[in-house]
């Protein structure tokens, strides 16, 4: 028996009898509804349909629901809808999206971070904190009191010191206050008013900061800038700027300007404020100049 | 009755921002003594080169100021 050509429907061969052709017709009509459902098993609206595993029978795929999308099974051998799930590497507050051989999360850095290009990561940028500018950082502050006040443990993290001692006042009429370096009392400092001298010597135990003092009336101020202050192959340097009431004259003023050596090349961790009777009363900050 | 208040020192580590306060021991006031005697005698020398000075003055005839201008 003849066939067609794509799906071999039967139909009457060219010899058959006129009286089979009622039979003949309704077979090849037969096959070709078969067929035809077999290639649209859709039965609803937004059915859609995919080849099965057996030729001309395709397999229905339902209209899936809101927000889904066609995607490919597990398996990958056919079609599914499919809801997605979340696609970004995202998982907590302040997170970046990043990429090294896929995606990935930057997680947030630290308060002041800012984000920064190093190619030795493996995002290739990471979070870091920003390269100090030139700034003053108070390492240390409080109220002057006692005969003595040590500032202890300080960082050799900076470029400079500067300490400011505001209202100095001492409990003793015309006390000075003084400065000592990593408690070192030997006669290892000198304090020169602000010109140049040939062949000095280190005559003093101590940095001289005020003139002698009012015990009554102060708007004093004392800054005293310490270079350089953590190397430790050189001796150390200071500019002193002071300012003070006169103990005699309280409405006139002393000053000092002296650049002050210090006769060590240990880096200065600590620093001494003293006065050699009586007690003081004023404030100290002891700033980092980066 | 009257007591004698040991002098105190202040410790400020500026690591950890912890302060205490306590009495001079011994070496610091020995130390202190000696700070004591020196700014004295720093404050007698300064007061000696004074008078020095004004003995000299005494000797030119001139005052303060007029030795002042003549170096300005």
């Amino acid at each position: 028996m003849a066939t067609t050509t794509n799906y071999g429907w039967d139909t009457p061969d060219d010899t058959d009898l006129v009286k089979d052709g009622a039979a003949a017709i309704r077979t090849l009509g037969s096959s070709a509804d078969t067929t035809v459902k077999n290639l649209n098993p859709e039965t609803t609206t937004g059915d859609i349909s995919y080849r099965s595993a057996t030729a001309n029978v395709n397999t229905r795929l339902a209209l899936g629901t809101a927000g889904q999308v066609l995607r490919v099974n597990s398996g990958a051998t056919a079609p599914e809808w499919a809801t997605t799930a979340d696609q970004t590497p995202l998982t907590t507050k302040g997170d970046l999206f990043g990429f090294d051989t896929a995606d990935a999360r930057i997680p947030v850095g630290t308060n002041g971070d800012i984000l920064t290009a190093d190619s030795t990561q493996s995002l290739g940028v990471k979070w870091a904190a920003p390269a100090a500018g030139g700034g003053m950082t108070s390492i240390a502050s409080g109220s002057l009191s006692g005969g003595q006040v040590d500032i202890t443990t300080i960082s050799g993290s900076y470029k400079n010191l500067q300490l400011v001692v505001r209202d100095f006042l001492p409990s003793t009429d015309g006390a000075s206050l003084r400065l000592r370096l990593n408690n070192d009392t030997s006669n290892n400092y000198s304090n020169q008013a602000s010109f140049g001298y040939k062949n000095n010597t280190f005559g003093a135990s101590s940095w001289q900061l005020s003139e002698d003092a009012d015990n009554a009336v102060t708007e004093s101020i004392i800054i005293v800038n310490i270079y350089d202050y953590a190397n430790t192959t050189t001796h150390k340097m200071a500019s002193l700027y002071s300012y003070s009431t006169n103990m005699t004259t309280t409405s006139n003023f002393d000053f000092l300007q002296y650049i002050q050596f210090f006769q060590s090349t240990s880096a200065i961790t600590d620093i001494d404020l003293l006065v050699a009777s009586g007690t003081m009363g004023g404030s100290y900050i002891l700033y980092g100049v980066s | 009755m009257e007591y004698h208040k040991m002098p105190t020192i202040k410790i400020h580590n500026a690591e950890t921002n912890e302060v205490i306060e306590r009495e001079m021991n011994a070496e610091e006031l020995a130390q202190r003594e000696i700070d004591k005697a020196t700014i004295e005698a720093e404050a007698q020398a300064k007061t000696e080169a004074a008078a020095d000075k004004q003995a000299l003055l005494n000797r030119l005839g001139i005052t303060a100021e007029e030795a002042k201008l003549l170096l300005s």
